[in-house]
């Protein structure tokens, strides 16, 4: 166990050694978040003056609301993303197999993948808000608790069940294509990452009720309003320690069946 | 002691999607094979026979549906222990796998592919050990770099010192000296041969040459089944029971009277299972004729004619 938890340090140490490996794509990676921090502020900007009615519930201030379901929804992306897109690389480039014959747990390997994804996440959330902060005097998470904390942390966990679904549907199916892309539009239309609930039509809104997504982001915005009664706060985090079990218990049975089926097709390592 | 009983891997391909029919291939047939400790097993076999699924059947990577593999009275195909409890093998097996130069990060230096493979072995001080590795492979000039400025005999090398790290008891090398220089060919099986003498080594190739001088027992595997198996010098005597008499003369044709003769050209080549009476019956016709003889010579079996006999006997 001890071994497991000291293996997950050695990936995401190989991960950042390869990632500064292609120092223009890593630069980039960098500007492309700053730009879009620019953008969003910018946009935002459009309805400073106007009145959204929509946005009460949260402040009234959309350059904040843009901003938190942009950066949040992006931290917890990342995550989710990282185990699929990361075992399809090792998978492309042949090392998945020489990894999978040394006396690591593929789940070690799925969890390094997503804590990867987490670590990096959560360096361009810091970069944006001190960019934000100290160039264009943008504060999103000022009013931030340690139940922001809370909710984050759970809705992190979350999506790593969700990144060893997708981990394992990969190792299974090889390329799972534009599933994720599209869950993600589903989510942000759904969720309340660029634009509240609701301002979705009346018949639509209670889908977003059964979308796990849609208590992480909820919950987030809402624990960055003083005015939040704590017990609105705490059912959000029931809420998600559920969601939370649920699928990581779903992730491990799922990526434990797809490693079966996998290694019964003969095609663990290939792509 | 590997003892592999009744192996078998089938996998089912679909041929027909509306009728919804699938072919069923067997990859691997029932294999029974018992390798010694110390002991280096070739197992030959065409492209496709069986040689690669069988590696990574025995290196957990791939499930077969029936069969059962013990090293030193240890099943290590038993399907729930196969994905619960693995490390028991996983100490033990070192793997090179064919595709050798694709087990490396290219984007990483041979130095940090090291320690990195360590590491994931459980290994948190492999510095003494790597240092050793470095030393018998001849890495240290380029131990800083890239491996994606490594020649492919360097990438060689260091995939196959990653296998070593943890000193394994059992090898499994598949196509270990294919692709590389004539050097690196010789610096490698000079290595193999001087520091590899306590393991056991299962080594699959297709190359007959590398396996006769590297392996003291060969395996020949085609269509999934092992066709044959035993110690070249044993097989050859077992599965060749004539010599090949090979005359070289311009009168070719006045042999064809023997029997199992092929004549091409100036060459005349006549099989036989009793060579001393046959040499005298050719020294008859050549003095009854008076046959000038450029050359003679007797042939002995080489590893490849039994490799194509049991071959096409296996078809």
């Amino acid at each position: 166990m001890l071994d497991e938890s000291r293996k997950i340090l050695v990936f995401i140490m190989r991960d950042l050694r390869l990632l500064f490996s292609y120092k223009l794509a890593f630069s980039m990676n960098f500007f492309g978040i700053i730009f879009n921090l620019f953008y969003l502020i910018l946009f935002g900007s459009m309805f400073k003056a106007g009145v959204i009615p929509a946005l009460g519930a949260y402040g009234g201030d959309f350059i904040s609301y843009i901003l938190v379901g942009s950066l949040g929804w992006g931290f917890l992306w990342s995550i989710m993303t990282g185990t699929s897109s990361s075992i399809t690389t090792e998978m492309r480039i042949g090392t998945l197999e020489s990894i999978l014959v040394t006396r690591t747990k593929l789940i070690t390997l799925m969890i390094s993948y997503a804590l990867f994804g987490c670590f990096f996440g959560f360096i361009s959330i810091i970069s944006v808000l001190f960019i934000g902060y100290f160039l264009l005097g943008v504060s999103v998470f000022a009013n931030a608790t340690i139940y922001t904390l809370i909710l984050f942390v759970l809705s992190a966990t979350m999506m790593m069940g969700f990144g060893l679904i997708f981990g394992g549907l990969t190792i299974w199916l090889k390329n799972i294509g534009q599933t994720t892309p599209l869950l993600q539009n589903i989510v942000m239309f759904f969720c309340g990452v660029y634009f509240p609930v609701a301002v979705l039509p009346t018949y639509l809104q209670p889908i977003s009720k059964y979308m796990p997504f849609y208590y992480s982001m909820e919950g987030i915005r809402q624990s960055l309003i003083p005015s939040t009664p704590t017990s609105d706060l705490l059912y959000y985090i029931v809420v998600l320690i559920f969601l939370s079990d649920l699928f990581i218990l779903i992730g491990i049975f799922v990526l434990r069946k797809c490693l079966i089926k996998a290694k019964k097709d003969g095609t663990l390592t290939f792509y | 002691m590997i003892i592999i009983k009744d192996l078998t891997k089938t996998y089912k391909r679909r041929i027909s999607r509306k009728e919804g029919k699938f072919r069923t291939i067997n990859a691997i047939n029932k294999i029974n094979l018992t390798i010694k400790d110390g002991e280096i097993l070739g197992l030959i076999g065409p492209n496709g026979a069986g040689k690669t699924t069988t590696l990574k059947i025995l290196s957990n990577l791939i499930l077969p549906d029936s069969g059962t593999v013990t090293l030193d009275g240890h099943n290590i195909i038993k399907k729930p222990n196969l994905i619960k409890k693995p490390d028991f093998i996983k100490n033990k097996i070192g793997l090179l796998s064919g595709e050798f130069t694709r087990s490396l990060y290219w984007r990483l230096t041979g130095l940090q592919n090291m320690i990195f493979f360590a590491k994931l072995r459980g290994m948190w001080k492999p510095q003494e050990r790597i240092q050793e590795l470095i030393q018998m492979f001849k890495l240290e000039a380029y131990i800083d770099e890239f491996v994606m400025k490594y020649s492919t005999g360097m990438k060689h090398k260091l995939a196959l010192a990653i296998a070593l790290l943890n000193d394994p008891q059992v090898l499994f090398l598949d196509e270990p000296l294919t692709g590389i220089d004539p050097f690196t060919n010789f610096e490698l099986k000079k290595i193999i041969k001087n520091e590899f003498k306590e393991k056991t080594i299962i080594w699959a190739s297709h190359n007959l040459y590398e396996i006769e001088e590297m392996c003291d027992r060969i395996a020949l595997i085609n269509n999934g089944k092992i066709v044959l198996q035993g110690e070249p010098e044993v097989l050859k005597k077992n599965y060749w029971d004539h010599t090949k008499i090979l005359i070289t003369t311009d009168k070719s044709q006045e042999f064809v009277s023997f029997d199992n003769v092929d004549i091409r050209g100036n060459f005349v080549e006549i099989k036989t299972n009793n060579v001393t009476r046959t040499v005298l019956e050719i020294i008859d016709l050549i003095k009854d004729k008076g046959i000038e003889i450029t050359d003679i010579k007797t042939l002995k079996p080489s590893l490849e004619e039994i490799f194509l006999e049991g071959v096409k006997n296996a078809r």
